[in-house]
């Protein structure tokens, strides 16, 4: 195209009806271009609006009726070493407690306004602690189940530790490979865990005894009442490194993996908060409490459990998608893994 | 590339098609309406801020003072005013070179317009909008100069190539170069809106400071004006009825009975609480809290132990993203005049009362977070 003064050469004088002259497409595809700015003005004008509709951590504080409450009241297990157990100097401890307290600093909480209540396997639906008393969460081995879902008290967050079911006899049991294998033998477990279904599939329905705490089915199993206990592998371990030289840690095969949820009751707020915190230990490179946690609690349990797996040893997976939708101050996002400049923010609170 | 300048009319050389009367009937009384807005909005904020509860909205208007809510309105939509000048701008500037007979209204009233306006409509935008609108900013400035190059030297392309075409190309390149960690940073946090508004107008611009087919260019511009004159008003709604216009406090309130009437069971036996809210007003006797439940508070100073001032949840950005560690939700303004640091909450700001020092019988608080 030369410069200087001259008339166009694709576009016909307007109102003279001239078809369009070589060129005309440019004007076109201009037109292609405008529409698209258009339509993308329309959609981050919706978008802004959207994303501002997005309730902030604090909103959802509030809503979650966080707001004002001097303690945070959290459900746990007292007969699970390593997982959560109370000390006989009224201490709770284990894998779960460093969960309970991760969750309750990321809700605002300090340590000492986290209050303990035991709760037994039944009453963990019920959000109902020692005498009754309502707790906010409960972190205590509950596996997420669609049926436990569909229970309208239930509503779990994200999984915050995997594991399997396993199967425990005293020391010199032959090795078990398959529950099919205890057939006719007395086998103890939890009453409303997972294991029941998974025992009644095996066809052990004849000898099975539901036991409300797990310390009976150990201290019975010990006695020789019964032949074996069948649990998540993570609950029985500790059991298993407390009593190494009388107990023994059977490594079934199977595929049926416990995801263990905290139940929020029906608060959903609430759940949006512990789902943050989750997700946030798990992409915030600087967030080591998941890891610590477990190394201080699950992992000292491996030596003693065989080839068992006590847990995995990886914080289960949340992808990006689900990110939880909360406002937040820029440096309280994680950043991404592939991010490569460096010198971003690298901690969720 | 496009040809060069159409040997088109110049401005004025177009048959013009004078406003019809009943078109100008029709713009004299949405004239006459356009002093109302404002007041419509503050209406509307107070209305949303009561809850839709009549007493509270009759004590609020009470108190309120007019010129803090007609700022909180000028701060919050002082962006408007250049996004509808530039658009009106840009768009007649489009229709005129598309089709310089059009008589439309749009591109005669717009073609009045002054430069200086539009410069300082370009300059108040740049200090006010978000860092993720600037690149809209760049492009719309540089359509109008390009767009203004190619109706006022319609002979000469070179002039036309150099400011519609050059000019753009090589500002788009400097500006993808200081954008690029920004754009990559929005697409990998999933932000793909925010990634987009920061990657295609730069480019756009290049593109779209000429003319478009002529009866497109009709249907774009009064579309695009039409769709913008409806949804702003809703748009502006929604942003003014969420724009803060009280401060938020956070009070620790001291006695049982006080606590156990303020906080209507949910802090029972407590001997300190905290009560969360929005000041209405406060004087020498009582102040007046406006809960975040809609109820109203009344809470004599005698019983009041400490207050904090806490961040509104509005302050909060919806977006991670920065452009070389400046978060594309601030504006020009915000690095001008940097906003105080954020702490870590206070716990008060959380309904919770300050930790009592074991060795000391009463709470010790920064001087700082006092009111």
């Amino acid at each position: 195209m030369s410069s200087g003064e001259q008339t166009s050469p694709d576009v016909a004088p307007p109102g003279t009806g001239a078809r369009p002259r070589r060129g005309a497409w440019v004007r076109y595809l201009r037109l292609g271009a405008m529409i698209a700015v258009i339509v993308l003005a329309i959609v981050a004008g919706a978008t802004v609006v959207s994303a501002s509709l997005d309730p902030t951590e604090n909103k959802l504080r509030q809503r979650a009726g966080l707001f004002g409450k001097s303690e945070l009241r959290i459900g746990v297990g007292f007969d699970r070493p390593g997982l959560g157990y109370l000390n006989p100097n009224g201490k709770y401890r284990g894998f779960e407690i460093e969960i309970a307290y991760l969750i309750a600093e990321d809700l605002g909480f300090q340590r000492k306004q986290v209050k303990f209540l035991t709760v037994v396997t039944e009453n963990r639906r019920r959000m109902r602690g020692g005498d009754g008393i309502p707790v906010d969460l409960v972190v205590a081995s509950y596996s997420i189940t669609p049926e436990r879902e569909r229970l309208p008290e239930v509503m779990f967050s994200v999984p915050y530790l995997s594991t399997e079911l396993a199967v425990v006899t005293r020391e010199h049991h032959p090795q078990v490979d398959s529950l099919g294998q205890l057939k006719g033998k007395r086998v103890c477990t939890l009453e409303s865990g997972t294991a029941v279904g998974w025992a009644e599939k095996s066809g052990l329905i004849d000898n099975l005894t539901k036991r409300g705490i797990i310390t009976s089915c150990i201290e019975d199993l010990r006695s020789g009442r019964y032949d074996a206990v069948v649990s998540d592998a993570t609950i029985l371990a500790g059991w298993v490194a407390r009593y190494d030289d009388e107990l023994r840690h059977h490594d079934i095969a199977t595929d049926e993996e416990q995801n263990y949820g905290v139940n929020v009751g029906n608060n959903e707020s609430l759940r949006e908060l512990v789902n943050l915190a989750l997700y946030c230990s798990f992409h915030d490179p600087g967030d080591g409490r998941w890891e610590d946690a477990y190394r201080r609690h699950l992992e000292p349990l491996q030596a003693a459990n065989d080839d068992q797996l006590v847990a995995e040893t990886d914080q289960p997976n949340i992808p990006p998608e689900q990110e939880p939708r909360v406002r937040r101050l820029p440096w309280e996002y994680w950043v991404p893994e592939s991010w490569p400049y460096g010198g971003r923010p690298a901690r969720c609170h | 590339m496009d040809g060069e300048p159409a040997s088109a009319e110049s401005p004025g050389e177009g048959s013009r098609k004078p406003a019809s009367k009943p078109e100008a009937a029709n713009s004299q009384w949405l004239w006459g309406l356009l002093p109302a807005l404002p007041l419509v909005l503050l209406v509307l904020r107070l209305w949303v801020l009561s809850r839709q509860d009549l007493q509270t909205m009759l004590l609020l208007i009470q108190y309120v003072n007019p010129l803090g809510l007609v700022t909180t309105l000028i701060v919050a939509l002082v962006w408007i005013l250049p996004a509808a000048i530039l658009t009106v701008r840009t768009l007649s500037v489009l229709l005129l070179v598309s089709d310089p007979a059009s008589g439309s209204r749009l591109a005669r009233e717009s073609d009045r317009m002054p430069g200086w306006v539009v410069a300082v409509a370009v300059l108040l935008a740049a200090l006010t909008w978000q860092l993720r609108f600037l690149p809209a900013l760049l492009m719309a400035t540089l359509m109008i100069i390009g767009l203004d190059a190619y109706r006022r030297y319609p002979r000469n392309s070179a002039m036309w190539q150099m400011l519609g075409i050059a000019v753009p190309v090589g500002v788009a390149l400097v500006v993808y170069v200081w954008l690029a960690p920004g754009i990559m940073f929005a697409f990998d946090a999933g932000e793909t809106v925010n990634g987009l508004l920061l990657l295609v107008p730069p480019g756009a611009a290049a593109l779209l400071a000429g003319p478009v087919p002529l009866r497109a260019a009709r249907a774009v511009t009064r579309g695009t004006v039409i769709g913008a004159a409806v949804l702003a008003p809703l748009l502006v709604a929604v942003m003014f009825s969420r724009a803060p216009i009280l401060p938020t406090v956070a009070m620790e309130v001291e006695g049982r009975e006080t606590c156990r009437e303020l906080g209507r069971g949910t802090q029972p036996d407590l001997s300190t609480c905290v009560l969360l809210g929005q000041v209405i007003t406060s004087d020498d006797r009582m102040l007046t809290l406006l809960r975040h439940d809609g109820s109203v508070a009344f809470v004599l100073n005698d019983v009041q132990k400490s207050r904090v001032l806490c961040a509104a949840d509005e302050e909060t950005p919806t977006s991670r993203v920065d452009v070389r560690g400046w978060p594309i939700e601030n504006r020009v303004l915000d690095w001008i005049i940097p906003p105080p640091p954020r702490a870590e909450p206070d716990p008060r700001c959380l309904g919770r009362p300050l930790p009592v020092p074991e060795d000391s019988p009463s709470p010790e608080q920064p001087a700082s977070s006092r009111d």
